[in-house]
């Protein structure tokens, strides 16, 4: 398709009419300002030629003219196909579209609205946008051939343009056939899946997606009705319990009934023979009883005679037997009470023997206090002495002045270094010995001993001196003797302080030279040890105590032994025999415990045995009594049972008369009892549970009755919801249904299938593309950028991803480029598209770029434009841009000034 | 003594297998009361027995029992019902409707205990519980024949031919021990007749008198039954009042032309309006044939009262690719022979390509 003539009408910037009439044959240049509406134009033509005209929303609104209520209506005439048509476009207020074909010197009508559209669209390739204007992923082959502003890169572009440039390639493409094929599947496909491979939803839903939630609530629907149709189930059973609970009540009422009345009966019958029963026993018993009374009075009577006879003898025998008994307890009794003087005896012996143990007590401190007294006194002597000596050695120690251990090794090394000093000053001074002949005088100018001395003949004098020795000789003369000048004045000076140094440390000493001071601190050392055994003797001898306490100790001694004299004046001048009181007193406390023990043993024999002999006396006296209270009490009832006036013989005679009636009417008595025994027990307490049984089942009847009804109602009231039948209903919508989403759903998973086939075939056909359209692009890079990034690769849209330089053994990204070279890539790429839809295709078609190549260098540009030239009769060039004069070299270009065009607003 | 013997009616059963035909199923069984209805005016018979589950659900409308009530009480002679074990009697059930709802001149036999009948007398053995391990006909006296004695019931009799869940089991040889010239059974949906020892067929299940579902072969009959004396072996006539029929067609195509004679063969069917027809079909899908199919579905649902097609056993015929060679050369072509070669084994790959054939087909139209 080639673009002859565009004309805008209230089109964003273009508010009035404009009219741009493009060269078919040369390369078009647009050129303009920024702002003079060149893009604009180009945007006017792609959404003529590929939007709908029902599209709205706010991008659409956004076409209008700003501040303007114009509706944007644009014309375009373009040949395709060797056939010229003019399209009109109008959105918004006016939309409208129509296709009208050039024929006989005048434009025909050949199509209106999307059928006009959809032509149109055709013969890009270009896919329709329902209700917005087309994104560039559906404009098709424009996609490829036109570059808006900014989007000189291409993304990658959809099958139906693969197709056109693989049938260009001679690879498997996309005739009008095939096209119309993948339409269709695509549009049957589109009506069960989105275009991302979803299951439509909403309002554009398929039918059996629809259908199932409509499953969905049947399903709900069709478990409440289950449930309701078990509730009724439910309600049935229930019913049949209630019913046989009811039934159950009624037979349970019954049987009370029944059961209450036969105990009526049966009372009655009970009742009267029970009485008659009892009026014959009362007369059986008072008969027999009679015959016992007087059989058993006879009885008793020879019982009790000769029971009182056996109580007399034995009452007679215990008489007898008693006194002795007595006598003997009396005497046991005497002998007990002496046994019990003689231990009383024994307890003030004891006290005896507890009061001489204390006086044992106390003999024995007394012994203990003297001894301790003794040995207090001699540790308190012993510790004086020692402490006297302590203190003599201590004193002597003091007034010793004798020097420790350092000050002596100090006072020492002192002297020895005197010593040495001096030898040294020896040996530093001159020494000048003179030995006159005859007797001199000398005077010792400079030397020691300095002055005059007298010499005897014979004798010396030695003169000692430093640095010189000046002596005056008389008769001589002057004798100077010099030496070396050092030395000796420093070896006086350190023997000075030397000497200061050791007068100070044996300052404290006195006068004392060293051996003396050496045998002082031999005898302090002695002193010392000395010390020292003292005060371990005092301390042995104290053994932690101190004298103070040991004094006070032996105070306290002193006063119990005073306080115990006190006592026993005697001890003071005789101190008791501890060992012989306590021999004695343990004797005599021995000898007493085996006599108590003795006598113990002997009480104890003759309690027991008085003990026994009172239990005897007791019993036998006890007895006496219990048989004379039964002899009184026998011969009372003698007296009673005979006082009936009756004799023996009467009484007998009586008493088997009685016993023949009771015989006679014990018969009849058991005989009316057998008959009340066939009776059963008293059924009075029966019949009472029975009556409150009744009662009983009577409300339980009535309860269950009025239970039974009521759910009658309940159930009846389920029933008129016929739930079985809603059940039926809503089971066999729910198959009928379920075989419509099952068809309708296996129908849509095949359409998918088959159009996710066909994608995948029209993916290895797009990679199959790829090769020689990078092989073309790269070439024409080279000739552009010059062989150094060598080659292009393309991704599977034919989007350019990488380039792989000549130096380099590895891709290099896009965006390693630089600005321009990255441009020169995707020009590189466009041209590729172009040449293959265009020239190789033998279809013309518009090429379309807008502000392209910003950054290319002139050089380059300059290769771009003979490409363009050489590709300018094979495809309608349309170039915008707001510098002309870089397309000037151009030999056949038309340009046109946008600002010439009618004025933008 | 001629009477009608019938049993499961099974009135409001539920027909989702029969699809949208659903409620005229279930209305067919009540037209084919009209049927027996005209049938015992025509016979002259002296009453009808019908032997449980009239109903097939307590929970069915009161509507429903009303005009099964008025269809009955337009009789001739006395209708003689007992409760199934669809239809047990229980409280709140179907008969509490039915009692105050129907006309007294249907007899609804409640009890074990004998009932004159016309000629005879008759032993029903109503059920009360759905489930019940007991013998219905147990309480059945065996009395002196001085008349024509019979007995109604519904259950399993106790052979192995009724397996599966038993429910009431029936002796076998309860004819002979209550010594009845004939005991009229229910439960059993086709037509069952035994021998007792005498010989004579003395118990029989009538069958349900209008089949419910496919694969019912012996169902929509009734039995007019003719005893001429006390002893006497009865005779039993089967008669069909069923009018629907439940045919299930299985056809393997291997050769082009069949789905056509089968198109034919269905076209040809005698009352189709009356017929229920489940379709599967295996075998090979000639490409050409995929029409053949939609015709199929269409002539199911348009002709006949229910129609099921079953296709999932069909492939397309493993060398029928002349129309993929026609499609155009490219990945259309390339997805049509990838989907060739799954469909013999995917269900989804198959119809796919019978998509892209008809899509084919329609663009060459």
């Amino acid at each position: 398709m080639i673009v002859l003539r565009l004309e805008v009408f209230g089109f964003r910037c273009w508010r009035d009419s404009v009219a741009v009439e493009f060269h078919p044959e040369q390369i078009n240049i647009l050129h303009g300002p920024n702002g003079s509406g060149k893009s604009t134009l180009l945007w006017a033509l792609a959404r003529a030629l590929l939007d709908t005209h029902r599209a709205g929303g706010r991008a659409v609104e956004e076409l209008r003219p700003w501040g303007a209520g114009l509706a944007p209506t644009i014309v375009v005439e373009f040949e395709h196909g060797g056939r010229r048509y003019r399209l009109r476009k109008g959105f918004l207020e006016n939309r409208h579209a129509g296709l009208e074909e050039y024929k006989d010197g005048r434009f025909l009508a050949l199509a209106e609205y999307e059928k006009a559209e959809d032509a149109v669209r055709e013969m890009l390739l270009a896919e329709r946008a329902p209700r917005e204007l087309a994104a560039p992923e559906r404009w098709g082959l424009a996609r490829a051939l036109w570059c808006p502003q900014d989007h000189l890169a291409i993304d990658a572009l959809d099958e139906r343009v693969l197709g056109a440039v693989g049938q260009v390639l001679g690879q498997t493409g996309l005739d009008e056939y095939a096209s119309r094929l993948k339409r269709q599947v695509e549009e049957a496909y589109l009506a069960y899946w989105t275009p991302t491979g979803r299951a439509k939803g909403g309002k554009d839903a398929p039918k059996w997606v629809q259908s199932k939630k409509i499953l969905a609530g049947r399903r709900q629907d069709l478990r409440q009705a289950q449930m309701t149709l078990e509730e009724f189930h439910r309600a049935q059973k229930k019913a049949r319990e209630l019913e046989a609970a009811r039934a159950a009540a009624e037979q349970r009422l019954d049987h009370a009934r029944r059961r209450v009345e036969e105990l009526e009966e049966k009372l009655a019958a009970w009742r009267q023979a029970s009485a008659q029963a009892k009026a014959l026993e009362a007369q059986w018993q008072a008969r027999r009883q009679e015959a016992a009374g007087l059989l058993n009075r006879v009885e008793q009577l020879n019982k009790l005679r000769e029971r009182l006879g056996q109580l007399e003898a034995r009452i007679r025998e215990i008489d007898a037997e008693l006194p002795a008994k007595q006598a003997a307890r009396q005497k046991l009794e005497t002998a007990v009470a002496s046994l019990r003087r003689e231990l009383e005896a024994l307890q003030a012996d004891e006290e005896r023997l507890a009061s001489r143990d204390m006086l044992l007590t106390k003999a024995e401190n007394y012994a203990r206090y003297r001894a301790e007294r003794e040995e207090l006194e001699r540790l308190l002597g012993c510790a004086a002495e020692l402490s006297n000596r302590l203190r003599e050695a201590q004193e002597t120690l003091q007034t010793l002045g004798a020097p420790d251990d350092s000050t002596l090794t100090q006072i020492e090394k002192l002297a020895a270094e005197q010593t040495q000093l001096e030898i040294r000053l020896e040996g530093a001074l001159l020494h000048v010995e003179l030995q006159p002949r005859e007797s001199r005088r000398v005077e010792v100018i400079r030397g020691d001993p300095p002055g005059p001395l007298e010499v005897a003949a014979g004798a010396s004098l030695r003169i000692r001196g430093s640095p010189v020795v000046e002596l005056d000789l008389e008769g001589f003369g002057r004798l100077v003797v010099s030496g070396p000048a050092e030395g000796a004045a420093e070896l006086k000076a350190k023997l000075g302080e030397l000497a200061d140094r050791l007068a100070s440390l044996k300052a404290p000493y006195g006068a004392a030279g060293l051996d003396e001071l050496r045998r002082r601190r031999e005898q302090r050392l002695h002193l010392e040890a000395g010390i020292a055994h003292t005060r371990r003797e005092l301390d042995a001898l104290l053994a932690g105590r101190t004298p103070d306490a040991l004094g006070e100790r032996l105070n306290q001694i002193r006063v119990e032994l005073q306080r115990l004299e006190a006592l026993y004046p005697e001890w003071g001048e005789a101190p008791p025999d501890v060992l012989q009181l306590r021999s004695a007193l343990a004797a005599d406390r021995a000898a007493l415990q085996d006599r108590r023990r003795s006598l113990g043993t002997e009480l104890d024999t003759r309690q027991a045995e008085l003990t026994e002999l009172g239990q005897d006396c007791a019993r036998l006296a006890a007895e006496r009594e219990a048989l004379a209270a039964e002899r009184r009490q026998a011969e009372t009832q003698i007296k009673e049972l005979e006082s009936n006036g009756l004799s023996d013989a009467d009484r007998a005679d009586r008493a088997r008369a009685a016993a023949v009636e009771a015989i006679g009417f014990e018969e009849r008595y058991r005989r009316e009892l057998a008959t009340l025994q066939a009776l059963g027990p008293d059924p009075a307490p029966d019949l009472d549970r029975t009556r409150l049984d009744r009662q009983a089942a009577e409300q339980e009847f009535q309860s269950a009755g009025q239970d039974y009804h009521h759910h009658l109602g309940v159930l009846a009231n389920l029933s008129a919801q016929a739930p079985y039948e809603t059940l039926v209903h809503l089971e066999e919508e729910i198959e009928r249904l379920s075989a419509e989403i099952e068809s309708d759903r296996r129908r849509a998973e095949a359409l998918k299938r088959l159009h996710d086939e066909i994608a995948a075939c029209d993916a290895l056909a797009g990679r199959a593309l790829v090769e020689p359209v990078a092989q073309r692009a790269s070439k024409l890079l080279a000739r552009i950028a010059g062989d150094h990034l060598r080659s292009v690769r393309l991704g599977d849209g034919l989007s350019p991803e990488s380039v792989l330089p000549r130096d380099a053994g590895t891709e290099a990204a896009l965006e390693a480029l630089s600005a321009g070279e990255r441009e020169q890539v995707h020009f590189a790429v466009r041209l590729a598209l172009a040449e293959l839809l265009t020239r190789d295709a033998g279809e013309r078609h518009l090429v379309a770029l807008d502000d392209v190549l910003v950054v290319t260098d002139d050089g380059r540009l300059g290769r771009v434009l003979e490409l363009l030239e050489e590709l300018r009769p094979y495809a309608q060039l349309v170039i915008l841009t707001c510098h002309p004069d870089r397309y000037g070299s151009l030999p056949r270009a038309h340009f046109i000034d946008a600002a010439s065009l009618s004025r933008p607003r | 003594m001629r009477f009608l013997h019938t049993a499961d009616w099974q009135i409001g059963m539920k027909a989702a297998h029969a699809g949208a035909a659903a409620q005229r199923v279930r209305d067919a069984r009540i037209d084919v009361i009209r049927r027996i209805q005209a049938l015992t005016r025509e016979e002259c018979v002296d009453f009808v027995l019908v032997a449980g589950d009239t109903f097939e659900d307590h929970g069915v409308s009161s509507r429903l029992i009303g005009q099964v009530g008025d269809l009955l009480a337009g009789f001739d002679c006395p209708v003689y019902l007992i409760p199934g074990n669809h239809d047990p009697l229980v409280a709140g059930g179907v008969w509490d409707r039915a009692s105050t709802q129907w006309s007294r001149r249907v007899r609804l036999l409640f009890e074990r205990r004998p009932v004159e009948v016309p000629g005879g007398i008759l032993y029903p053995c109503p059920l009360y519980e759905r489930w019940s391990d007991d013998d219905p006909t147990a309480w059945i006296p065996c009395e002196p024949a001085r008349t024509i004695r019979i007995g109604m019931a519904h259950g399993s009799l106790a052979l192995p031919l009724f397996q599966g869940e038993r429910h009431h089991p029936i002796n076998p040889e309860t004819a002979e021990r209550a010594g009845l010239d004939y005991l009229a059974l229910g439960d059993w949906h086709s037509v069952q007749r035994f021998r007792s020892r005498d010989g004579a067929e003395r118990t029989a299940y009538s069958g349900t008198p209008e089949p419910c579902s496919f694969g019912e072969d012996a169902s929509g009959f009734v039995l007019l039954i003719d005893i001429d004396a006390p002893g006497a072996a009865p005779h039993i006539e089967q008669r069909r009042v069923g009018r629907l029929q439940w045919k299930t067609v299985r056809e393997e195509v291997n050769l082009p032309g069949q789905l056509a004679r089968l198109i034919a063969d269905l076209r040809a069917h005698p009352e189709p309006e009356g017929t229920l027809v489940r379709l599967e079909l295996g075998g090979l899908l000639f490409a050409a044939e995929s029409a053949c199919i939609d015709e199929l579905d269409q002539l199911l649902a348009s002709r006949f009262l229910y129609g099921r097609l079953d296709v999932s056993r069909l492939v397309p015929a493993p060398d029928d690719d002349a129309w993929i060679e026609n499609l155009p050369a490219g990945s259309i072509r390339e997805a049509a022979r990838r989907l060739r070669e799954a469909a013999a084994g995917d269900a989804t790959a198959g119809q796919a390509l019978l998509e892209l054939y008809r899509i084919a087909q329609g663009d060459a139209a």
